[in-house]
């Protein structure tokens, strides 16, 4: 996986999303992969751990109120002063990204969406075999 | 943080004639026929909140789902190789799937209380949600494996700390043979604080841990008798 393209693939989401500050992928089960480079280690730490809880529980939701389809197109939580945004992204791991107040959530999620499309191969977080032990 | 009043109300019993039955005899809870939804009944009067705690690995999942009457919420992920050289699988290699947010199951004590069941996440990237956990909980469960004792010093201190009533049930993976008196020791568990052993795979023992909580309380409040 090649982590310097996917990082300046996050970059080019910022540039052209108005309103955007951070992105970062994880892994499902709530590790950073690769993020912006203006969140400090510390945040994306939390906001991977964050991103893969409301994931989980999101796709929970879908399970009892869902029409049986089976997945989360995409989470959003809005806060005072920004918003996050968490879509699916390739097997196993997600792209959340966190904006400021003024952001489009229409065109956030769009362009977020087509990105996933994008990176769609490099995004893939290999399932850990059960024998290996690190 | 439950009004129990609002959840699902019994059903209705079929016969039309004559005043209905009360609650307690006609919605007891139980398994389910279809196995998903066991009505809660009309009768309850106190929900208790209790948190499940301990370290990665350590079987909370498993106890939440084996005790809950309602299928259960679970919030496990499949372990990813972002995690190799961080969640350490040492003694609990067959382990492939992690819980990210938490567990939810309840049980129904009898006519009047009814117990809601949080099972928390054990990695560390995931303790800041413990707070929003334990806020409101009558008690939690520290649930340890000796195979990996040092995991749950964290919960235990982290209880002891702010003053949460727990007791710590010993899940019995079947390959140790330390007494709870051993295991007492190796926490350095204050006497007062019931150990229990379970096997969190079965429902009746995993219940008896959540009664052993609850009396444990019970003693609390009424000053040590139990």
């Amino acid at each position: 996986m090649d982590l310097d393209k996917l990082t300046w693939l996050l970059e080019g989401l910022l540039e052209r999303t108005p309103g955007t500050r951070h992105a970062l992928v994880l892994s499902r089960d709530g590790l950073k992969l690769c993020h912006s480079s203006g969140l400090r280690t510390d945040s994306a730490d939390h906001l991977a751990a964050i991103a893969a809880g409301v994931q989980s529980l999101a796709h929970s939701a879908s399970v009892e109120f869902g029409d049986g389809a089976g997945g989360v197109r995409q989470a959003m939580a809005e806060f005072y002063g920004g918003l996050l945004f968490i879509v699916e992204a390739g097997h196993g791991a997600h792209l959340a990204v966190i904006t400021s107040g003024e952001a489009e959530p229409g065109l956030v999620g769009h362009n977020m969406n087509e990105l996933v499309e994008q990176m769609g191969e490099y995004l893939s977080t290999p399932v850990r075999a059960v024998t290996d032990t690190a | 943080m439950h009004s129990t009043t609002s959840e699902s109300p019994a059903p209705e019993p079929p016969s039309g004639t004559g005043p209905p039955d009360p609650p307690s005899s006609a919605a007891r809870p139980g398994p389910a026929p279809g196995g998903a939804y066991s009505p809660l009944p009309a009768t309850v009067q106190q929900a208790l909140k209790i948190a499940v705690v301990g370290g990665f690995g350590a079987g909370k999942t498993t106890l939440v789902r084996s005790v809950s009457e309602i299928r259960p919420l679970s919030t496990e992920e499949t372990m990813t190789r972002a995690g190799d050289g961080i969640d350490d699988t040492d003694g609990v290699e067959a382990k492939h799937s992690t819980t990210v947010a938490f567990d939810f199951g309840r049980i129904t004590l009898d006519a009047t209380s009814v117990l809601y069941v949080f099972g928390a996440p054990g990695q560390e990237r995931f303790w800041f949600l413990w707070d929003r956990l334990f806020s409101g909980a009558l008690g939690a469960v520290v649930l340890v494996d000796t195979r990996r004792l040092r995991d749950s010093w964290y919960a235990i201190d982290r209880l002891e700390a702010q003053g949460t009533p727990f007791v710590v049930a010993h899940n019995d993976f079947g390959d140790t043979d330390h007494t709870l008196e051993q295991v007492r020791a190796a926490l350095d568990l204050d006497p007062a604080v019931p150990l229990v052993r379970c096997d969190a795979r079965v429902r009746a023992s995993a219940k008896q841990v959540l009664i052993a909580l609850v009396r444990h309380v019970r003693s609390l409040v009424t000053g040590g008798s139990r």
